[in-house]
C-alpha cells in the first residue's frame, strides 16, 4: 500500500508516497504551490483553481490538490503558462464581486489579497459589475459577507467533515451561486450550533468575528496556546490577545480537538459580562467592603483555627487546574481535616476504564452513549460521535430523557435494557464506550464486561473531574453539621443546590471570580482567576495532562488560586 | 522636445495579447517612448542640460488622502522638486493641467459623475502618461458602494433625509454635474501606470515617479504594493 513514487516537480527529483497528490507531495519536499480552497484538515476540493500545474503530456493544466501522483510525472509549477494562467483565474476571482481592501477587516491577512501581491496584481483587468450581494448578519456571533466570498468551499467541508452538521450548502449555480444554510434559511435561524469551525477556515473577509473585527491583525496580536476550561472535553485552543485584552478564541489544529471548538469554549467566554471581583471583600455592617489579602486571609484562618476540623466544610469545583485541587485537599483535608468534596460529579465511584481517544473514536463501528447528552454540553464529544457515524459507525442510546443525540442514534433503549446494548457492542469490531453522570453503579458493573474490547470514553460532568476522581473527591453537600463553609467556585456559575446549602452556614468563604447570588450571603470573598488568567494543567478527555496558559497579565492586586491557598495554610 | 503628432493611437496603439492587469506586461512600445524622452542619464536628450519633467496632478471623487501621501513625501519630495516641475495640482490649486500639455499625469479619486469624466478626459488627452493613484482611481474604491443603491434613493438619502438637515431639496441646478455609476479611472481612459493603496505609501509614489524619471517602467511589489 505504502508505495514509493518517483516524480519530478520543477526539475528535482521527489519521492512521493502512492495516493498522494501533487500537492502533498510537493509540500513535503518544501516546494510551495500556491491554493485557495485547499486546507489541511479538509479533503480537497480544487474549486479555486490556483494550485494548477503543468503536468507533461496532459492536455490541460491540472490541479495539484487532487491529482494524484504517478511514477515518472513530470510537473511544472511556476512555468510561464502557469503563471499566467494564475494570474488569469485571480483576476476573474476579483471581477467576480465586490473585493474592496481598504474597508474589509481581513485586509492584511487575506489569502487571497496574499496571492494578488505575490502576483503583482496592481488593477483590474475586468470591469466589475458591481452586482447587488447580501451580507447576513443573523448570526449572535458572527457574519457572512458574500461580497468577499470566493466560494472556495471551505466552511461547507467543515461545516460537514469537522463539525458534522451539515448545515452549510449551495444554492443556484453559476454566477449566482451562494453559501446557504439549510433550505436557504437565515444562517442565524438555520440548524447552525455556532460552532465557529467555518469562520476558522475561511481565507477571505467573507467570515467576520463580530467581537475581534478590525483589533488587529497577526503581527499586532499574541497567540496563547491554551486549553479550554468549560467542560471536560479540554479542548486545545489558541488565545488571541492584544495589550492583554483578549480579542478571539481559536481551535488548536494539533490538540486532540483538531481546531474544533463549540459556542461555549470560542464565543461565550469573550461576552461574559458579569460583574467582577477585583479585591478581597469582607462583611462588615452588612456590607462588603474592600480588604487586603493580608487582613481577609488574617480573618479566614482566624475562623478555620477556632472552628473544630469536622465543622468545617470545603468544596471546590471540578474548573480548576491540578495544582489548585491538589493544593485545596493538601489544606482543607490535610492540615485542617475538614469535610472536603467537589460541587459536581466525578464518576468516581463507577469503576469504569478511562482513556479512550477522540480520533480512534471517529474510526469506530459501534458507539454507545450512556447516561450523557454529549451534544449538550461536551458539544466536541458529540461532533465527533457525529462524524463517526457519518462514516458509518453506529450509534445507540441508553437513556430515559430528552437527549440530543436522540436524532442521530441508531437505536435508542431505555435504561432497564441496557444489556441488549451492551449485545450489540460486543459484536462489534471497534466499539466505544461513552459514559456520563447519568450512568448508576449498576449500569457500570453491566458495561464491565466490554472492558476488554471497548474504548471508554469518560464524559465528566465538569472540566478536570478527572483529577478530582483521582483525588478521590466525593461529590455532594453532605448535610453534616457544618459551622463555616469554604466554597472555591473559580468563574462556575453557582447551582441552587450551593446557593441554598450556602445560605444556612454560620461563616461563609467564597473564592470566585464573579458577584452573584452566592457573595450576596457571604462573608468573605476572595477574587479568583479567569480562564485567561490561569497558569497550571489539567486532564482532558483522553486523560492527557494538557497546560493551560495565561493569556493576559493577572489584574493589580490578584493571586492565583492555590498561591492563596498556601499563604491560607502558612498562618494556620 | 520629441513631438508626438498622434498620441493616442502611439500610446493605446493596437494591443493584441490580452493585459493581464500586470505591469510586466505592458506592451514594449511605453518602454522605448519613455527612454527617448528622459534618456537614460542625467544630462538627458543631446547632451542638453536636463530639463524638469513637467508633472499635473487632478483629482475626482476623491478625499485627499492620497494628496497628503505625496505632501507626505517630505525631503523626497523637495529632492524629486529639482528633476520635476509641479504645474496645476490640488495642491497649488490651478483647475486646468496645462494647454500644451505634461508628461505626466497623476488622477486619484474615483469616476463619480459627469464633471469627473471631463476631468479624466482632459488629463488623458494633455499628459502623456497617465497614473492612476490610489484604490479609488485604480479599482474604484469606497465611492462605489453607492453603486449598490439607487440613484435617487442615494440623492434623497443625503439632501433631505439626513438627521441633520431641515427641509431639503434635491440640488437641480442645470449648472451642476449629473452623478454616474462609480467607477475606477480605467473604466473611462487608458491608463499607464497604476499605484494602489489607500492611500499609496509615499514610498511607493516616490518609487513610481523615479522610476519613470529614470526612464523604466515602475513594478510594484512588496511594500509598495498594498491595497489598503
Amino acid at each position: 500500500m505504502d508505495k514509493m513514487i518517483n516524480l519530478k516537480i520543477n526539475g528535482r527529483q521527489i519521492r512521493a508516497h502512492s495516493g498522494q497528490t501533487i500537492l502533498e507531495a510537493a509540500k513535503t519536499a518544501g516546494i510551495d504551490i500556491p491554493s485557495l480552497c485547499h486546507h489541511p484538515a479538509i479533503t480537497p476540493h480544487g474549486a479555486c483553481r490556483i494550485c494548477l500545474v503543468e503536468i507533461e503530456r496532459q492536455r490541460a493544466l491540472q490541479p495539484a490538490c487532487t491529482f494524484p501522483v504517478s511514477e515518472g510525472m513530470k510537473v511544472e509549477t511556476e512555468s510561464p503558462k502557469v503563471v499566467e494562467e494564475r494570474k488569469f483565474v485571480l483576476q476573474v476571482l476579483f471581477s467576480e464581486r465586490n473585493h474592496y481592501c481598504m474597508f474589509c477587516e481581513m485586509s492584511g491577512d487575506c489569502e487571497l489579497q496574499a496571492l494578488a501581491y505575490r502576483y503583482g496584481m496592481d488593477h483590474w483587468t475586468y470591469q466589475n459589475s458591481y452586482p447587488k450581494i447580501p451580507v447576513d448578519g443573523t448570526r449572535k456571533y458572527f457574519i457572512m459577507d458574500h461580497n468577499r466570498c470566493i466560494l472556495c468551499r471551505r466552511c461547507i467541508r467543515a461545516c460537514s467533515e469537522l463539525a458534522a452538521n451539515n448545515t452549510l450548502g449551495v444554492k443556484f449555480r453559476g454566477a449566482k451561486t451562494m453559501i446557504s444554510a439549510d433550505m436557504d434559511s437565515p444562517f442565524g435561524e438555520s440548524t447552525c450550533v455556532a460552532c465557529g469551525t467555518c469562520l476558522q477556515v475561511c481565507p477571505t473577509g467573507a467570515l467576520i468575528d463580530r467581537k475581534s473585527a478590525y483589533t488587529g491583525r497577526e503581527t499586532q496580536v499574541e497567540r496563547t496556546k491554551s486549553v479550554c476550561m468549560f467542560c471536560s472535553v479540554g479542548c486545545g485552543t489558541e488565545i488571541i490577545t492584544r495589550s492583554g485584552r483578549v480579542l478571539r478564541v481559536e481551535g488548536e489544529w494539533e490538540e486532540h480537538n483538531k481546531g474544533v471548538l463549540c459556542v461555549a469554549g470560542r464565543f461565550e467566554p469573550v461576552y461574559d459580562n458579569r460583574e467582577r471581583i477585583r479585591t478581597p471583600l469582607l462583611r462588615k455592617n452588612g456590607e462588603l467592603v474592600p480588604a487586603s489579602w493580608d487582613e481577609a486571609l488574617d480573618i479566614v484562618s482566624d475562623k478555620l483555627k477556632s472552628t473544630k476540623g469536622n465543622k468545617i466544610g470545603a468544596w471546590t469545583t471540578s474548573k480548576t487546574l491540578n495544582l489548585t485541587m491538589s493544593e485545596f485537599v493538601a489544606v482543607f483535608q490535610g492540615k485542617i481535616g475538614a469535610h472536603v468534596g467537589v460541587l459536581e460529579p466525578t464518576l468516581s465511584e463507577l469503576e469504569l476504564p478511562v482513556g479512550g481517544s477522540l480520533s480512534e473514536l471517529v474510526s469506530s463501528d459501534c458507539i454507545l452513549v450512556v447516561g450523557a447528552d454529549p451534544l449538550s454540553d461536551h458539544r466536541v464529544l458529540g461532533y465527533h460521535i457525529k462524524r463517526a457515524r457519518m462514516k458509518g459507525a453506529q450509534v445507540i442510546l441508553v437513556s430515559e430523557n430528552c437527549n440530543e443525540m436522540g436524532r442521530f442514534a441508531h437505536k435508542k433503549f431505555a435504561p432497564e435494557d441496557l444489556v441488549r446494548a451492551i449485545k450489540i457492542c460486543q459484536n462489534s469490531a471497534s466499539p466505544f464506550v461513552v459514559y456520563g453522570d447519568g450512568t448508576t453503579q449498576k449500569d457500570a458493573e453491566k458495561l464491565v464486561v466490554l472492558k476488554r474490547k471497548a474504548q471508554f470514553i469518560p464524559v465528566f460532568p465538569a472540566t478536570n473531574g478527572y483529577h478530582a476522581k483521582v483525588l478521590g473527591l466525593q461529590y455532594g453537600l453532605n448535610n453534616h453539621q457544618i459551622e463555616m463553609i469554604y466554597f472555591l467556585m473559580e468563574d462556575a456559575a453557582p447551582k441552587d443546590e450551593w446557593i441554598k446549602r450556602a445560605q444556612n452556614v454560620k461563616f461563609l468563604v467564597v473564592h470566585t471570580s464573579y458577584h452573584g447570588p452566592i457573595t450576596e450571603t457571604a462573608d468573605v470573598v476572595l477574587p479568583s482567576l479567569l480562564w485567561y488568567e490561569q497558569e497550571g494543567s489539567l486532564y482532558n478527555l483522553e486523560g492527557k495532562k494538557v497546560a493551560v496558559r495565561k493569556a493576559a497579565p493577572l489584574p493589580e492586586g490578584l493571586i492565583p488560586e492555590n498561591e492563596v491557598l498556601t499563604q491560607l495554610a502558612a498562618r494556620l | 522636445m520629441f513631438k508626438i503628432r498622434n498620441l493616442k493611437i502611439f500610446l493605446f496603439g493596437s494591443f493584441e495579447h490580452l493585459d493581464f492587469g500586470f505591469v510586466s506586461d505592458f506592451d514594449i512600445r511605453i518602454s522605448d517612448f519613455l527612454n527617448n524622452l528622459f534618456g537614460s542619464g542625467n544630462n538627458g536628450i543631446g547632451g542638453k542640460p536636463m530639463t524638469k519633467v513637467k508633472v499635473a496632478m487632478d483629482w475626482l471623487a476623491a478625499c485627499a488622502g492620497c494628496e497628503m501621501s505625496v505632501l507626505d513625501m517630505d525631503e523626497k519630495l523637495v529632492e524629486l522638486l529639482d528633476r520635476i516641475e509641479l504645474t496645476s495640482t490640488p495642491i497649488t490649486d490651478l483647475k486646468h493641467p496645462p494647454k500644451e500639455g505634461v508628461t505626466v499625469g497623476i488622477v486619484s479619486g474615483t469616476v463619480n459623475n459627469t464633471t469627473n469624466l471631463e476631468v479624466v478626459k482632459e488629463m488623458r488627452e494633455r499628459c502623456k502618461i497617465l497614473i492612476a493613484m490610489g484604490d479609488c482611481a485604480v479599482f474604484g474604491g469606497i465611492m462605489t458602494m453607492r453603486n449598490f443603491f439607487d440613484m435617487n434613493e442615494a440623492l434623497k438619502r443625503a439632501y433631505i433625509e439626513t438627521e441633520s438637515t431641515v427641509e431639503g431639496i434635491l440640488p437641480s441646478s442645470e449648472e451642476l454635474c449629473k452623478p454616474i455609476k462609480a467607477c475606477p479611472v480605467n473604466n473611462v481612459v487608458k491608463v499607464d501606470v497604476y499605484l494602489p493603496g489607500c492611500p499609496p505609501s509615499p514610498e511607493a509614489i516616490h518609487y513610481v515617479l523615479s522610476e519613470l524619471l529614470e526612464g523604466r517602467i515602475p513594478v510594484l511589489s512588496g511594500e509598495n504594493l498594498k491595497y489598503d
